[in-house]
């Protein structure tokens, strides 16, 4: 996924669907093209037709993939500004264009469900396992309406809590990452779903809800108020650790 | 002699943002009496020199990443006294002070004391890294207002 500005300043994140498709495509076809020599070489009756069937099932699976990546562009995601911030809202679109130009839809109603989401991911070490849990701090689902003339738009405000989940980080074992899954429908243009991981800068917008100390807590016990202080802060003798 | 208790971090503000900076006065009192030290004479577990150092490290579920962010030295005078103020600086790109459900982003200030065939010592205090814009609103990690 890359974010390029495009010439009116705007963000547009892409979400790399086509060559995503063509190399499930190309792996699929080649295993069963493996399997079907295998099949036909054993002299097996019944594995030859499994194979088929299943060749068979895979097309009708890809077919239609196909065609979407013949057809479409990439999905896009525009947005005003990125990356996002804490408490910003901002009106981002949906977009997707068609390769060959020329065939108005009259603006047919389209929709798509856009699915919010910030989830902490703790990787660690158990035993010779390495495991990741993951938790979802916070997750947001609306459907947005849009037209389909040439190029099928859906523009929706994109809230970012200022009082769920944290800006996006990465520090190896322990991430943050929020994402935005849209899943279109409308009988003029593909629905298949598109998924973009977006990046949350650590930047307060200004809060446009108000944090609020809903969040549950169970990383551990010690969430006491701090102290406030005014003239300093004086670090000495009695807390010392040895290192 | 004691060598313990003498040393004292002053944090001008334990709020800082990504970009800025904690500042302070570190300070370490002389030895009693005035007298001087012969630097290559000193006891077993006297002290040659102190750090002042910001580190960032997590707690929770995950195994921990800790990072130091930045690190100032501080070499103790013929009387075995310091006086430096210091500034260490948080990266733009944060993070910032967390407290999440698997995950939680810690920061603190250290000053850690290196030992002539001793243990370093090291004496540490919380602050808090919030948002950018957010000085003011915050005083508690993520997602915590004041």
């Amino acid at each position: 996924m890359d974010a390029p500005p495009n010439a009116s300043g705007k963000t547009v994140l892409t979400c790399g669907q086509s060559s995503n498709i063509v190399l499930l495509i190309s792996v699929v076809m080649a295993l069963l093209v493996v399997a079907a020599v295998i099949a036909i070489g054993a002299q097996s009756l019944v594995a030859t037709i499994i194979v088929f069937a299943l060749m068979g099932g895979a097309l009708f699976f890809l077919v239609p993939r196909v065609k979407e990546v013949r057809s479409w562009h990439d999905p896009e995601l525009h947005l005003p500004e990125y990356p996002l911030t804490l408490g910003s809202s901002s009106e981002v679109r949906f977009v997707r264009r068609p390769k060959v130009t020329g065939s108005d839809h009259g603006g047919a109603p389209i929709a798509a469900r856009f699915t919010l989401e910030c989830e902490e991911r703790a990787t660690y070490r158990q035993g010779t396992d390495t495991r990741t849990d993951t938790s979802t701090v916070h997750k947001h689902v609306w459907t947005a309406n849009g037209a389909h003339h040439e190029t099928a738009s859906i523009g929706t405000q994109l809230n970012v809590p200022d009082d769920h989940g944290a800006p996006t980080f990465d520090l190896g074992n322990n991430e943050v990452r929020w994402t935005l899954e849209i899943e279109p429908t409308g009988s003029s243009f593909p629905n298949s779903k598109a998924s973009y991981t977006l990046d949350v800068a650590p930047v307060w917008a200004g809060g446009a809800g108000q944090p609020t100390d809903s969040t549950p807590r169970d990383a551990g016990s010690d969430s006491a108020p701090r102290p406030t202080p005014q003239d300093g802060v004086r670090l000495d003798g009695p807390e010392e650790t040895w290192a | 002699m004691s060598y313990d208790d003498r040393i004292r971090v002053d944090i001008d503000d334990d709020i800082a943002e990504p970009g800025g900076s904690f500042t302070g006065t570190l300070s370490r009192t002389p030895l009693d009496g005035g007298g001087s030290v012969d630097s290559s004479n000193l006891p077993m577990g006297a002290e040659r020199s102190i750090r002042v150092a910001l580190i960032m490290r997590t707690e929770g579920r995950g195994d921990v990443d800790q990072r130091t962010i930045a690190e100032v030295g501080v070499e103790l005078d013929r009387f075995g006294s310091a006086s430096t103020p210091f500034s260490l600086r948080v990266p733009p790109d944060g993070p910032i002070s967390y407290d999440g459900r698997l995950i939680r982003v810690v920061w603190e200030i250290a000053a850690i004391t290196d030992r002539k065939l001793a243990f370093d010592k090291r004496t540490s205090a919380p602050v808090v890294v919030v948002p950018r814009g957010g000085h003011g609103h915050y005083r508690y990690p993520h997602p915590r207002s004041s």
